[in-house]
């Protein structure tokens, strides 16, 4: 230990000797580990969405449905009469119970919440710098703010394997809506700063002001998909969509009946076979203006796609992170071959009074590892500082591997110290 | 007591056309408290016996025996050990660490061996007050004069208690009024019973050893 210490301090007095270009190197090591942390972080993140894909979603037919009422169906549908009603509340049931595909009701539509804090990424139209326009003043005067929401059935969770960080799922009661009974609420995980469990809050969602009650937040990078693309959770509220109600046909209960009629169905059967009982069911029920999407395609997802360009975004990454990692280990092993030149003579002189070789491949070694080190330290100090807190991990791993690949080249070349010149010199 | 045998050491460097018979079955024995002196042109192969006898390099052919051990059979970790404990080196141009302070250079095969701080720092000082630069000891090898250089050099050479002194053209950087005093050194080390090999081309100096050998085209003679 004594001895390794020694050798170690040898690595100090290199060090000192060669501030300028050391410093240099910590400096370059920093940057180059700054962006391979952030590089190797979005590489685990896309290898992640990949995984999801393929566990989840891949292999699955998901067939879409629409609800377009023309103007005079809507309007017979919201009179007093309420004409189409009972119809299409049979119809979404019909839906619900059929046992050929599994039909899960997804809709989003922004609900307005009455509290001004809420994180700009989950307001409605952020995605496509709308959100400064989220900001809503309600009929009663009192500001709002619109924030994006999904109403899902009950088989959404189960369907997509959705999990919690904190809180519970729905139950069976929270799918029975009474009026004025606060309503269970899943957040994204993007709400977690502004909200916890247990949290209420009131928002206007279908011209009423309701309460809302937060049961759940969402696993950080909760997503679904059922066809055209990931959807992600993060930045969603979760209610539920609520049960039918054929015997009252208010407004509110109208409106989300048509919410209610657009979902999807996941089956292994044909689009053929899909639309046939689709439209079986419509003729028998006589709904009007809802059904299947007509495309012929929509049977085929992206996600294979998706997929492969994850596959690719993760490869595009790989290779940077290899070049930046190549790149810092040419330049160290460089460095250090160069202070291992100029200390030809006194290593040679420590070898004459009992060095081993191992002794000046440890102070070698210990140059190296003291200039990835403290670049390792300041890149990890500058990604805490942006919060990026997982790509510190992939971060050690990779400057594990540049300081014993870092050291390959140095250590042949001490290997290869020979010191007989330091005596005469080669007769 | 013999200390050193070799038997019919050659050593050879290059390959083919190009080889370069740099010593030619030598055979040669030190005893404990000789003091010898190894003479001869440039090229004669005298370094390259003083690199064999240090254990940097080992023979193209024969038998090196020190004390009693063959040391074809050793391991370069056991050569290091040897350097270590066997051997002290003082080499023409002192070869010091110009970046450690005297003490610093002296203490360095005792660093080591592993030797307690306690133990280090009372050798140095020790042979720091025989060689008379005790005064120099915390300076850096450039504010030393060559003979400071020098003293500094033999006591880190005898620092820890070796069986064999080599001594590569000890003199050759200094004047001669210091070279004289420096081989007063040597001649007292060798008095209190150490084994002082010097290569030299100086006839003063050769002509102060007790045992004097030459050296021409790899060929060692007793003269």
């Amino acid at each position: 230990m004594k001895r390794l210490l020694f050798d170690f301090s040898q690595s100090y007095r290199i060090l000192t000797r060669h501030k300028f270009i050391t410093s240099i190197l910590m400096v370059q090591c920093a940057l180059c580990l700054l962006i391979i942390g952030n590089v190797s972080g979005k590489i685990f993140e896309s290898n992640k969405r990949v995984e999801f894909v393929k566990e989840n979603i891949t292999g699955k037919q998901y067939y879409n449905f629409y609800e377009g009422l023309n103007d005079s169906e809507y309007f017979r549908l919201m009179s007093d009469d309420s004409i189409g009603y009972q119809e299409l509340t049979d119809y979404v049931q019909r839906l619900l119970n059929e046992e050929e595909f599994t039909y899960v009701s997804i809709m989003s539509q922004p609900v307005s919440v009455i509290k001004t804090d809420i994180p700009e990424g989950c307001l409605y139209g952020y995605e496509s710098g709308d959100a400064g326009n989220a900001s809503v003043t309600l009929p009663d005067g009192q500001k709002a703010l619109s924030a994006k929401s999904y109403q899902v059935s009950a088989n959404f969770f189960d369907e997509f394997k959705i999990e919690l960080d904190s809180g519970t799922l729905f139950d069976e009661a929270d799918y029975e809506y009474t009026a004025g009974k606060e309503i269970p609420v899943i957040l994204g995980s993007a709400y977690r700063d502004s909200f916890s469990v247990g949290d209420t809050f009131k928002a206007e969602y279908m011209y009423q002001i309701i309460p809302f009650k937060v049961k759940g937040i969402l696993r950080e990078d909760t997503a679904f998909s059922y066809g055209e693309e990931i959807e992600f959770c993060d930045r969603y509220i979760i209610f539920p969509q609520f049960d039918l109600q054929p015997d009252h046909p208010t407004s509110f209960n109208k409106m989300r009946l048509l919410q209610s009629a657009g979902g999807f169905a996941v089956a292994k059967k044909s689009y053929k076979e899909i639309a046939d009982i689709v439209n079986s069911i419509i003729n028998e029920t006589g709904a009007t203006g809802v059904g299947l999407m007509p495309s012929e395609d929509a049977q085929e997802n992206d996600l294979g796609q998706f997929d492969a360009m994850s596959g690719d975004v993760s490869r595009q990454f790989s290779i940077l992170l290899a070049i930046l990692s190549v790149f810092v280990i040419l330049s160290i092993s460089a460095a250090v071959n160069g202070f291992i030149r100029e200390s030809h003579y006194e290593f040679g002189v420590f070898l004459l009074n009992g060095a081993e070789i191992w002794d000046i491949a440890w102070s070698v070694a210990g140059v190296v590892a003291c200039v990835v080190l403290t670049g390792n330290l300041v890149a990890s100090l500058l990604i805490v500082m942006s919060s990026h807190h997982n790509s510190i991990l992939y971060m050690q791993v990779i400057m594990l591997i540049i300081v014993v690949l870092s050291c390959i080249a140095p250590l042949f070349h001490v290997a290869r110290l020979n010191i007989s010149d330091l005596i005469g010199g080669k007769e | 007591m013999m200390l050193v045998e070799l038997k019919n050491i050659s050593m050879n460097y290059g390959k083919g056309a190009n080889t370069v018979h740099a010593l030619r079955n030598v055979h040669f024995r030190m005893e404990k408290g000789d003091f010898l002196a190894v003479t001869g042109k440039s090229g004669s192969g005298k370094s390259t016996l003083l690199n064999i006898l240090g254990g940097i390099c080992k023979p193209t052919k024969g038998e090196y025996i020190f004390g009693n051990r063959n040391m074809k059979e050793l391991t370069n970790n056991q050569f290091s050990e040897f350097r270590n404990k066997k051997i002290g080196f003082v080499v023409q141009h002192f070869a010091l660490i110009q970046d450690m302070t005297a003490f610093q250079n002296i203490a360095l095969p005792l660093k080591y061996r592993g030797c307690h701080r306690d133990e280090i720092k009372k050798t140095v000082k020790d042979l720091a007050e025989k060689l008379e630069i005790s005064d120099k000891i915390t300076d850096s090898p450039s504010k030393l004069s060559g003979g400071q250089c020098q003293r500094v050099a033999i006591a880190r050479a005898i620092a820890g208690k070796p069986e064999l002194l080599l001594a590569d053209e000890p003199t050759g950087s200094l004047d001669e009024e210091t070279g004289r005093k420096i081989l007063d050194i040597f001649k007292k080390l060798n008095h209190d019973g150490m084994t002082v090999l010097i290569v030299t081309h100086d006839l003063e100096i050769a002509s102060a050893c007790k045992r004097k050998v030459f050296m021409k085209d790899g060929i060692l003679k007793e003269s």
